[in-house]
């Protein structure tokens, strides 16, 4: 039968061959089906089905010696009709008893054979139990694992059968108003239902037209369909596939598959994107559409600005509905964004943009791609299995609005203040800084290296770029590596994990290749300790293995296999507390979690996290969980007592989020907090009898837009994860801001109607100087780099409102463009974030030194830094140090940290305080700012370990040759002359400098020093903690553990809130074990760059 | 409109390299950015659609004046998928 189906496919129908087969049969049919109708109600006859006739006559001739014709022959003989009908019938039952055989025996995965399969609940995904003796470990199966290489876009979206499939799937059930979809899956009385793992069948968070949709892309009219789209959804590119689930699981299908409508969303604009001008018929559905009746244009501009705090889904939907209404709106975010090109941009809206034709001149490859941090959580938190050029396109279609603009490294609370906002002119502060602090799961050594929160493993790797081949990012991962939680971040961060390493070793063998040849190997080995050297030895062993299969892949023509590899080394473990039924990746995104299994990974159910065991160097090595019991009577848990170890050498934890509140954190009392203090309480605004609008705290049940906060007629509102009601994905920040846009429009109609008459000319000026003042504001550039001693570097810099809000003790974090970064050698000398603290600020001039000791990559790349280089300078963070008064003050300050102390020991004598000084340095060759020293202090000791010593220019001041614990027993026992102070006075010591340094003060206060000391003084050091984001409780990177010394209590805090931390408390040892999570990165980038910089001639 | 348009300003402070004519009369692509021509093209879309199809247009224009409010969803529909000749 398949034979006489080729032989005529070959034969008659030769003009289907260019097609595959299903697309071939396909045609076939179609033409004979055409012919059948004109045969059988004797129509008038067409060209085609004439030549379809003809076609059977020749090709039987052809082949009545061959399968066809006896299958032919067979055929006619139970066919009832004669002639060309007769004819045409026969091949017909030829083709439908071949279709008949293909589909019972379910050999061709063919759309026109597909069945949609029923749905258990309670298995949406394929497992298999290969463990005995840990039932509760199971992986994806065999025949499913899926090579992925690195992090190129994993899931191309489909093809268009694909999505062409699921539109026919479709029912397009809105003309009988049965949408769910669309509008949710309803009780008769109203309610939501729910599925049975219990989810409220809400339907699309944007009530989408879907079904109207499919049915413009089933009439084959893709910008129809995407017209409808952008009505409720304008910003599309940043939903549909492997991003929101919420309208398939509202589908009217809910027994068997729903209906791929983010597949289907997608493919319409993919589609629409990749016509000629494609990205500009998408980009002018968003600012023009006359089916949208609510905005079926955009307004000119109305002189009302608004400040969009943060620029993810929630925050950049928001800036499309207001720019669209007229508002010019200011989008700030903390994280760096990078610009796009004027060209393409039109210089930021001011002239006319170059238009996109072909939309592969504005994307790339994923792992090629300029990491530009516009989308927010969309692009560090969301992996490669969503094009995240897309955020490009929301970037480049919003950069383009001549009202609009983005300012990366902003941090609302620190850089700008509410009350700055409004002196520069903004009407209305809206919020939408997303999620916020990381859930820290309780263990016994908890945080010891290795042990990170997920955040900061997904932020390093997709946001600093520790996955591109050419950046110099550290990000230290070793297997077996283990997952905490059951959520999608989980899930996501276990499948990076898995597709990092190889990515990571295989970079690392490269880099040591080169240095080794460069400088020799006993060179390089002699900079590694030996625990680092056995680590690295693995991870080149593990290199090479990853080199040879690529190898081996290539020569053989496949996609290499490192799925094995990475399980034999190990691999990469989710372990959940409860059943994977259970789990909110089940229950909200099974399809991620099988595509998770789909990798590689392993899933573990009913294990309750209880101790992190470390080996002898401290790192983790393993971690030990407590089986849970489910009992099925109650739904509950129950502790069974059996503890089992899983080895880990990696932990990520992913136990969930608090929404982002810190302002109200750091400046108590702006904001109301809900009841359990973690989202804004909700407000609407209500006009009373003065007429003015005013802030009503909400109904229980009803929704509101608005903070408490309402001064001078001004008022802040809320949106995305901040918002109680619309926290928890993408799609659903993108919904608060398409619902909470008209209320902020309302709040000013009255304004708008008053101010009608003003000349658009006059208008426009408001917005233009505020654009021009926050450019002058927000933006950094290099003055001048200055070396100080041969290993720190004074950089300073031109950010009037960063240098304006600093305060002593306080901190900035520093970074080059990725646009603007040299490349060397196929690396791009890219910054991570450097935490530096502000030496001295210039208010007036708008300058701010920050020192840098030069001691690792990204320190190193800033005496590349050109003048008048553009950079991203985030802050002040931290918080000021306190200042007190009339009090006896000692301050610490070890190599670097001599450079936050000049402000602080001013701040201190300006306040009335007596300062004495204890400068320590590693050879007396390092020291700098020596008159910033001695203007600020009584009396300075200087401590040197080695090299030159520091001749005194003060009758007071003194040097000893020591380090600086030494030197105060020195001073306190009498032996360095005069005594200015007498320890016995001081009220307040501050400590800053290395963890040892600051670990040495700590516990000499309770020995050689404790008779020279009052019992009750203070001792602060500031805590130097590993750092990313530094946006304070967000990445969760600084996390410093704390021990209270009286009570023995364990707790953690954020370095990069509070810097300044009770001595007492601090664990000096979990900071240095810390301090040194990717210390073999380092070093390996750090003699990469020695090799670099003596082959192209660069001086550090 | 009182003043210059955003349309104006882009004129007189940039040379338009990247312009060009879009097919329709009286628009170019830079006309794609300024409110003013976004209204005057939307004004032509329903022009348009008057002229070959009076039934929808009058729909339609009904449904946009109303912003849509009010409107049952199978309704709103049929004025959104039906086509204009």
């Amino acid at each position: 039968m398949t034979l006489a189906l080729q032989e005529i496919r070959n034969t008659a129908f030769s003009e289907v061959l260019i097609h595959d087969e299903e697309l071939a049969v396909a045609d076939i049919t179609v033409k004979l089906l055409e012919a059948e109708e004109i045969l059988a109600k004797n129509l008038e006859m067409t060209v085609s089905a004439q030549n379809t006739v003809n076609k059977i006559k020749t090709a039987f001739d052809k082949l009545k010696d061959k399968s066809f014709g006896k299958v032919f022959t067979q055929f006619v003989n139970e066919t009832e009709e004669t002639g060309e009908l007769l004819q045409v019938k026969t091949v017909l039952q030829l083709l439908e008893t071949w279709s008949a055989i293909q589909f019972f025996g379910r050999k061709k995965k063919w759309y026109s054979f597909k069945v949609p399969h029923t749905l258990d609940y309670q298995n949406l995904v394929h497992i298999v139990r290969a463990s005995e003796k840990i039932p509760e470990l199971f992986h994806g199966t065999e025949e499913e694992l899926r090579r992925r290489v690195g992090f190129k876009l994993t899931d191309d979206r489909g093809t268009l059968r694909d999505s062409l499939y699921e539109v026919d799937y479709c029912l397009i059930c809105h003309e009988r108003d049965k949408d769910s979809c669309s509008k949710g899956l309803h009780e008769k009385d109203g309610t939501l239902k729910k599925n049975p793992l219990g989810i409220k069948l809400t339907g699309c968070p944007l009530n989408e037209k879907i079904s109207e949709m499919h049915l413009m892309k089933r009439q084959g009219d893709s910008i129809a369909s995407l017209a409808l789209v952008t009505i409720d959804n304008p910003m599309c590119a940043g939903t549909g596939h492997r991003i929101c689930n919420d309208c398939m699981k509202g589908c009217i299908f809910q027994k068997q598959e729903p209906v791929n409508i983010p597949l289907a969303e997608t493919a319409t604009l993919t589609d629409a994107l990749a016509l000629p001008y494609g990205f500009e018929i998408y980009s002018l559905l968003t600012r023009w559409n006359p089916l949208n009746a609510k905005r079926p244009f955009a307004l000119p501009y109305n002189g009302k600005n608004v400040l969009v705090v943060g620029l993810g889904p929630a925050g950049y939907t928001l800036a499309h509905y207001l720019l669209n209404e007229g508002f010019g709106v200011i989008g700030v975010d903390g994280l760096k964004i990078e610009s796009l090109s004027d060209e393409w941009t039109g210089k930021n809206g001011k002239a006319c943009p170059r238009p996109v034709k072909d939309i592969t001149e504005i994307t790339a490859e994923l792992d090629e791609r300029i990491l530009s941090g516009f989308g927010g959580v969309s692009e560090y938190g969301i992996t490669v299995r969503w094009d995240k050029n897309f955020l490009t396109m929301l970037q480049l279609l919003l950069t383009r609005r001549k009202r609009f603009r983005a300012y990366g490294g902003v941090r609302f609370g620190g850089t700008l203040t509410i009350e700055d906002a409004w002196k520069f002119g903004f009407d209305h502060i809206a919020i939408a800084t997303g999620a916020g602090r990381p859930t820290i799961v309780k263990m016994k050594n908890n945080l010891i290296r290795g042990i990170r929160q997920a955040s900061d493993f997904l932020m390093a790797l997709q946001l600093t770029g520790a996955f591109k081949k050419d950046t110099l990012s550290n990000l230290q991962v070793r297997l077996p590596a283990v997952v905490i939680g059951g959520g999608l971040t989980g899930i996501d961060t276990a499948t990076e994990i898995f597709a990092y390493y190889p990515v990571q070793v295989e970079k690392m063998l490269e880099k040591f290749e080169q240095i080794t040849e460069e400088f020799g190997e006993d060179k390089v080995w002699e900079r590694f300790d030996d625990e680092e050297i056995s680590v690295l030895q693995e991870f080149l062993e593990h290199g090479k293995a990853i080199r040879a299969e690529r190898q081996r892949a290539e020569e053989v023509g496949e996609q290499p296999n490192f799925i094995s590899l990475v399980q034999n080394w190990g691999g990469v473990s989710l372990i959940y507390r409860k059943r994977l039924q259970d789990s909110p990746a089940y229950r909200l995104n099974h399809e991620e979690v099988q595509k998770a299994l789909e990798e590689g990974i392993n899933f573990v159910e009913c294990m309750n996290p209880a101790e992190a065991v470390p080996d002898e160097f401290g790192a983790v090595q393993a971690l030990i969980f407590e089986r849970l019991n489910y009992i099925a009577e109650t739904g509950k848990f129950e502790n069974t007592g059996e503890m089992v170890e899983f080895l880990a050498r990696t932990v990520c934890v992913a136990a969930g989020t608090s929404p982002n509140v810190i302002y109200e954190k750091e400046k108590p009392g702006t904001f109301k907090l809900d009841e359990w203090k973690q989202f804004f309480q909700p407000f609407i605004l209500q006009k009373n009898g003065d007429g003015n609008f005013h802030a009503v705290e909400t109904e229980k049940g009803e929704t509101g837009f608005f903070t408490s906060y309402e001064h001078d007629g001004k008022f802040i509102s809320y949106y995305g994860d901040n918002h109680p009601q619309y926290a928890g994905n993408v799609v659903k920040a993108m919904a608060s801001a398409k619902d909470g846009y008209p209320k902020v429009v309302e709040l000013f109609a009255n304004e708008l109607a008053e101010r009608g008459k003003l000349p658009q000319v006059e208008r426009d000026k408001i917005f233009d100087n505020l654009e021009a003042t926050l450019d002058e504001q927000f933006r950094a550039f290099v003055v001048k780099v200055e070396r100080l001693t041969p290993t720190i570097v004074d950089v300073i810099v031109k950010a009037p409102l960063q240098a304006r809000k600093f305060e002593p003790g306080q901190f900035y974090r520093l970074q080059n463009f990725e646009t603007n970064a040299p490349v060397v050698e196929g690396t791009r000398l890219m910054m991570e974030g450097l935490a530096l603290t502000g030496a001295w600020v210039n208010e007036e001039k708008g300058l701010l030194s920050m020192i840098v000791l030069e001691m690792g990559t990204s320190s190193r790349l800033v005496s590349l830094l050109k003048e008048g280089e553009e950079v991203l300078v985030m802050g002040p963070t931290g918080t000021p140090t306190e200042i007190p008064e009339n009090e006896t003050v000692l301050l610490a300050g070890g190599g670097l940290g001599n450079a936050v102390l000049f402000s602080i020991a001013k701040a201190m004598r300006e306040n009335n305080n007596r300062v004495i000084y204890f400068a320590g340095y590693r050879n007396g060759a390092d020291l700098f700012k020596r008159e910033e020293i001695e203007n600020a202090t009584d009396q300075v000791i200087w401590a040197t370990d080695f090299g030159d010593e520091i001749e005194p220019q003060r009758e007071q001041d003194a040097h000893f040759r020591g380090n600086i614990v030494q030197a105060m027993i020195a001073y306190a026992e009498g032996k360095l002359g005069e005594q200015k102070v007498d320890l016995m006075d001081v009220d307040r010591m501050i400590a800053i400098g290395s963890d040892r340094m600051m670990n040495a003060i700590k516990e000499t206060r309770y020995t050689s020093l404790k008779p020279y000391l009052k019992e009750q003084h203070t001792a602060i050091g500031s805590i130097n903690s590993p750092m990313q984001c530094m946006m304070k409780e967000v990445c969760a990177q600084c996390l410093q553990r704390h021990v209270n010394p009286h009570t023995g209590e364990e707790f953690f805090v954020f370095s990069c809130f509070n810097q300044d931390q009770n001595l007492d408390f601090v664990d000096f040892k979990n900071l240095n074990d810390r301090l040194r999570a990717n210390s073999i990165q380092e070093k390996l980038s750090n003699l990469w760059l020695d090799k670099i910089f003596n082959d192209v001639g660069l001086k550090s | 409109m009182i003043g210059i348009s955003e349309k104006e300003q882009i004129l007189t402070t940039e040379t338009i390299d990247y312009d060009f004519d879009l097919g329709i009369v009286g628009f170019k692509y830079s006309d794609l950015f300024d409110a003013e021509k976004l209204k005057e093209l939307a004004e032509k879309f329903y022009a348009e659609v008057e002229e070959k199809n009076p039934l929808l247009h009058e729909a339609l224009i009904k449904y946009i004046e109303n912003r849509g409010i009010g409107y049952e969803q199978r309704v709103e529909s049929k004025i959104l998928s039906t086509k204009k000749n």
